[in-house]
């Protein structure tokens, strides 16, 4: 079990953003939008036999040539006085003991590269309507940090969502690795950009929540992304979107429709929408899809 | 030996550097089971080591097949009338496959000395029973196909894994073995659909004929043929009773697909007509 390195890049006090798969792909698409963007380089990767089953074998006249496994890998990029690392994942590793070997693995070159801070990105699932734009729920694992998150745009912290009195939990390894690094003595946060929760359940990315989540970046990093690329996948995924919306029946998309009216964001007076609509809203439309995959 | 010991072995090693021959418990047609059986039948191999199975496999409780309670098996098999093989029979681990496959080479390098190792098993094919079968190879160093070649088997396979498969646990063993410098053989027959779920002893015959050539294990065949002879009576049978059936089989041996209810009603005939007591 081990890290290959390709280079060794002298960084100064980078930030790591680190994303892998999950709901919607939304870290993931966010984190190696900001990769592609800004060209970042590989330079070392996880050894990953021991986290994964092959995905596929190449047998060329009789002899097997390689084999391939999914990737987990380290870039690194210089962008002014702002030195980044990322690392992206093709997949997370099962089982707890896993996880927990790769967030050391991945927290190993983050040190030894001289890392202070470290981001994920990730998935918050919530009852929104497509059509609004996604915030961030950003969950820090120090407590300095909460005043800093409080200055970024369209955030919020797990004390402002109505009923969960600041608790909650990050499942997989976007939500593990900021845990080992708390152990480690590493600051850092996690993004989660808004899914509205029937778009969670169809097969398809969310490009609009992982655009939400490069604004906050763009932002806690002070440094400036062309998001042009994101929005237009954005766009093209969008469209699918209101295709396969059209395709739940009315009734059904008339309880969505009253998401738009609904804010779960603590409030000082309460709004419109009551509590007891929006539990009536959030069944009916969790019974549909309940229904639906059962029949799928 | 404590539980939480990969392996442990049992008795003397033989002398000499054998090769190890590896077979996986669910296969398709059963060809590796039925080669092993057949094996340990004709030349008494008796148990030598094993992989324990913490940490491998799901031990929440265990599995019920033929009303028997199951357990899974990783087990080595030596034999002192065939000093040049070692076979190793397991059920496919459900993690850790490469600390797993590690543990395998382990064991065979240094405790029973093997030079290489071969794998066996069945590979689903759209063809019929009586058409000619192939036996091909997957090798991890070039200079194992010369050999292969004179025991007739095809040793120039091209193969990508498709969308949505996985590769087999015999080629990530082979790929393991190659990073460790052993040199590693799959060797792969066809089987036809149809026989993948009933047992293909054709098949297993095949792969028994290179391994005879290749160890000089000087077996002898006979019980084997009464078995694929019964199995083919059988689907003539069936094939005479059901002019669907002789119709689908006889597509297949001229090299023409079913579609995909037809294939689904051949398979589920024969494996009633076989299984079902209806031959």
């Amino acid at each position: 079990m081990g890290i290959r390195f390709h280079q060794e890049p002298e960084l100064e006090k980078p930030d790591l953003i680190a994303a892998w798969p999950g709901i919607g792909n939304v870290g993931l698409i966010a984190v190696d939008t900001l990769r592609g963007t800004v060209n970042a380089e590989l330079f070392a990767e996880i050894e990953p036999w021991d986290f994964f089953y092959p995905r596929a074998v190449s047998i060329r006249d009789g002899e097997l040539k390689d084999i391939a496994f999914p990737t987990c890998r380290f870039y690194f990029k210089k962008i002014g006085r702002k030195d980044l690392i990322f690392f992206v994942a093709e997949e997370q590793p099962g089982g707890g003991r896993k996880g927990y070997e790769m967030a050391n693995l991945v927290l190993d070159v983050a040190l030894l590269q001289g890392c202070e801070r470290i981001y994920t990105a990730a998935a918050a699932v919530a009852p929104i309507h497509h059509t609004m734009k996604p915030r961030i729920w950003a969950v820090p694992n120090a407590e300095e940090l909460l005043s800093e998150m409080r200055r970024y745009p369209n955030t919020i912290l797990m004390s402002d969502i109505e009923g969960r009195e600041g608790e909650g939990n990050i499942t997989g390894l976007n939500g593990l690795l900021l845990g080992v690094a708390r152990k480690r003595g590493l600051k850092g946060i996690c993004l989660l950009g808004e899914i509205p929760v029937y778009i969670s359940q169809f097969p398809t990315p969310y490009p609009e929540a992982s655009k939400s989540i490069l604004e906050v970046l763009n932002h806690a990093l002070g440094i400036s992304i062309d998001l042009s690329t994101l929005e237009r996948l954005a766009q093209e995924v969008g469209q699918r979107i209101e295709e396969l919306y059209e395709m739940i029946p009315p009734e059904i998309r008339e309880h969505i429709d009253r998401l738009k009216d609904v804010d779960y964001v603590r409030q000082e007076e309460p709004g419109e929408i009551t509590e007891e609509d929006k539990k009536r809203i959030m069944q009916n439309i969790e019974e549909f899809f309940k229904k639906g995959s059962k029949e799928a | 030996m404590t539980r939480e010991q990969p392996s442990r072995i049992r008795g003397k090693r033989e002398a000499g550097n054998p090769t190890l021959i590896v077979a996986w418990s669910y296969d398709a047609g059963g060809v590796a089971p039925g080669v092993i059986e057949f094996l340990a039948r004709s030349l008494g191999f008796e148990e030598s080591g094993e992989i324990e199975p913490l940490g491998f496999f799901s031990l929440d409780g265990v599995q019920i097949e033929d009303d028997l309670i199951q357990f899974p098996e990783s087990r080595f098999y030596s034999s002192s009338s065939a000093r040049n093989i070692v076979i190793f029979d397991s059920d496919a681990p459900s993690r850790e496959h490469y600390k797993f496959l590690s543990a395998v080479l382990d064991l065979a390098r240094d405790h029973f000395k093997v030079k290489e190792l071969y794998t066996i098993g069945g590979v689903v094919s759209a063809s019929a029973h009586l058409s000619p079968r192939r036996v091909f190879s997957v090798v991890n160093q070039r200079q194992l196909k010369g050999e292969l070649a004179t025991y007739g088997v095809e040793i120039d396979m091209d193969y990508q894994t498709l969308p949505g498969s996985m590769p087999t646990l015999s080629s990530f063993l082979i790929w393991v073995a190659k990073r460790r410098g052993i040199p590693g053989c799959g060797l792969w027959v066809n089987v036809p659909f149809y026989l993948s779920a009933v047992g293909d002893p054709t098949a297993s015959k095949h792969i028994l004929e290179v391994l005879d050539a290749r160890f000089e294990l000087g077996l002898d065949f006979r019980e084997l043929d009464l078995e694929i002879e019964k199995l083919n009576e059988n689907l003539e049978q069936l094939m005479r009773q059901d002019a669907d059936i002789s119709r689908y089989i006889q597509m297949l041996e001229r090299g023409i697909a079913l579609s995909e209810s037809e294939g689904e009603k051949l398979a589920q005939e024969v494996a009633e007509f076989v299984h079902g007591g209806r031959s």
